[in-house]
């Protein structure tokens, strides 16, 4: 493959994956937002379960600045990691919230679980 | 349609599905298919030409050969592998449809590991992974020792297993889906066999569509510990220049993705003979009765497709604003926060739910709930995630080259 070819497919797959990072990323800003609107009275604590800790920056402090509600960040890089949450039932949290991408990336063990548990896929 | 040959077979128990669009150089499987260590008569082969070509590099393989299919589509249509996977699905008589790469090698007991694992595991999907090597002196194919096609130039054996069969995190990206994929006709019958949707033509596409589908309705994905399919390179392998559907990327259909996420289990286009199977409407559907979809003939038209402007890679048919999922109803246009799809949430749809006529009034009414400290977080999240993508992808770039200089 020339040189060329090589760049623009190297480019191509980047702009692919960071539009579908970004877009990604404002779905669950957007739904953690309204999630907490109607959650507002209720006390059972929000989990997010990511994969980036770019991410989990981002909505550390969006957090912080008190633009989305109170919630606990888990960013799970390995499968294993995912099991050993899985077994302490993820800290015992009632809604958990898992991003498209962890989803895919763990689906043979979470497919199971969103018939177990409240799991929202965003 | 055409059918060049119609099996013959009593009873198999397998019927593999081997697809072309007159493109395959080499059809090498049935070589090795020649060699399996199983009674010649528990398996059936099925060839399904998109187009017309009656191809050259099936002749020499003629005997192994039991239905040979020709879809006769125009030469001005773009290829669509479930439409082949479907006819397939239709004319195989085993139990067990197998999907796999034309031009892979396998081993003497691959037919036998299928039907072992099959029969051991009744209720799932069996993948088979595959050793690549990228060797170009081992084309065109000049039939290599496995230890060979295992050895110099593969680029993913990791000691005797695939390395996407070893890692069990984001197993989408690391196995090869494509492959081979075996699963019980019944249950492919069952979901409706492959989808049909627009988003599907061309190379983004595969049996992993099946699988997702299959998985949401309650069946088991299993990967082959032992077995596996040995590849060696050919040109236009990883679909260059070919038409690609919406993907995420990294080459995996975003529709599929949005199936499994979602948890559907039916098609979005079901193929009228598939349905006719399912519903149980006629028992026994004859090969040559397969029906194509007239409308298929003009919306898969290349000149068409190209000018309807609707292929923006990345985001599939399904169209997502800002967190809202945008669908068309009988009476317009509907948008809702995606988390409205749990079941847990869906009395809240009255709240959520955004209407209106027209999908440019929806989208102006959307950007009016926006207040304006929303879109600014929002263009900001963008802004940073761009720049740290792109510092990590500049980093990863000088690494790899201080690397090369250093080595």
């Amino acid at each position: 493959m020339c040189l060329r070819k090589r760049i623009a497919k190297r480019w191509f797959q980047f702009r692919d994956e960071v539009a579908n990072a970004i877009r990604g990323l404002q779905l669950l800003i957007v739904n953690l937002a309204l999630i907490g609107k109607i959650r507002s009275t209720d006390l059972d604590p929000i989990i997010v379960v990511i994969d980036s800790w770019r991410e989990a920056i981002i909505l550390e402090l969006l957090r912080i600045t008190q633009l989305l509600p109170r919630y606990k960040i888990l960013v799970v890089r390995r499968a294993c990691d995912l099991h050993l949450l899985a077994k302490s039932n993820f800290l015992g949290e009632s809604l958990l919230i898992v991003t498209s991408r962890v989803f895919t990336k763990h689906y043979q063990f979470l497919v199971s679980l969103r018939h177990q548990r409240r799991l929202v896929v965003l | 349609m055409k059918v060049i040959k119609q099996s013959v077979r009593p009873r198999p128990k397998v019927s593999l599905l081997l697809i072309d669009w007159s493109v395959r150089e080499s059809f090498h499987l049935l070589h090795y298919l020649r060699k399996q260590d199983v009674d010649r008569d528990l398996f059936e082969v099925i060839i399904i030409e998109y187009y017309s070509r009656v191809s050259d590099a099936i002749r020499p393989f003629e005997d192994q050969v039991d239905s040979w299919l020709l879809l006769e589509m125009p030469e001005d249509c773009c290829y669509h592998k479930h439409l082949m996977y479907n006819a397939g699905i239709v004319a195989a008589q085993g139990d067990v449809c197998v999907i796999c790469d034309s031009d892979a090698m396998i081993k003497p007991g691959f037919v036998r590991s299928i039907i072992t694992e099959i029969e051991l595991h009744p209720n799932t999907v069996l993948h088979i992974d595959e050793f690549r090597n990228m060797r170009k002196d081992l084309y065109p194919f000049r039939y290599p020792d496995f230890s060979e096609v295992t050895g110099v130039g593969c680029i993913n054996n990791a000691g005797k297993k695939t390395r996407g069969v070893l890692e069990d995190t984001d197993p989408i990206h690391n196995r090869n889906y494509g492959a081979c994929m075996c699963a019980r006709r019944d249950d492919l019958i069952a979901i409706g066999g492959a989808d049909e949707h627009i988003d599907y033509l061309g190379h983004i596409c595969g049996p992993y569509e099946m699988t997702f589908r299959l998985v949401n309705s309650g069946h088991r994905e299993i990967w082959h510990q032992t077995e596996f399919m040995y590849h060696t390179w050919h040109p236009g392998q990883a679909g260059e220049d070919n038409y690609l559907g919406p993907h995420d990327g990294r080459h995996i259909s975003a529709t599929a993705l949005d199936a499994l996420i979602s948890g559907r289990t039916m098609p979005l286009m079901e193929n009228e003979s598939i349905k006719n199977l399912r519903l149980g409407t006629k028992q026994a559907i004859d090969v040559e009765s397969f029906q194509v979809e007239p409308a298929h003939l003009i919306s898969w038209n290349i000149d068409n497709f190209r000018k309807s402007g609707q292929w923006a890679v990345g985001s599939s048919s399904r169209k997502i604003w800002y967190g809202f999922i945008v669908d068309q109803t009988a009476d317009g246009f509907v948008a809702y926060p995606r988390f409205l799809e749990h079941p847990n949430f869906s009395k809240l749809q009255d709240q959520f739910h955004v209407y209106a006529s027209t999908e440019v009034e929806l989208y102006a009414r959307l950007t009016d709930l926006f207040v304006c400290r929303w879109r600014m977080v929002l263009r900001v999240v963008t802004l940073l995630t761009y720049v740290s993508l792109a510092l990590r992808l500049t980093c990863l770039f000088l690494l790899r080259r201080w690397g090369r200089l250093t080595y």
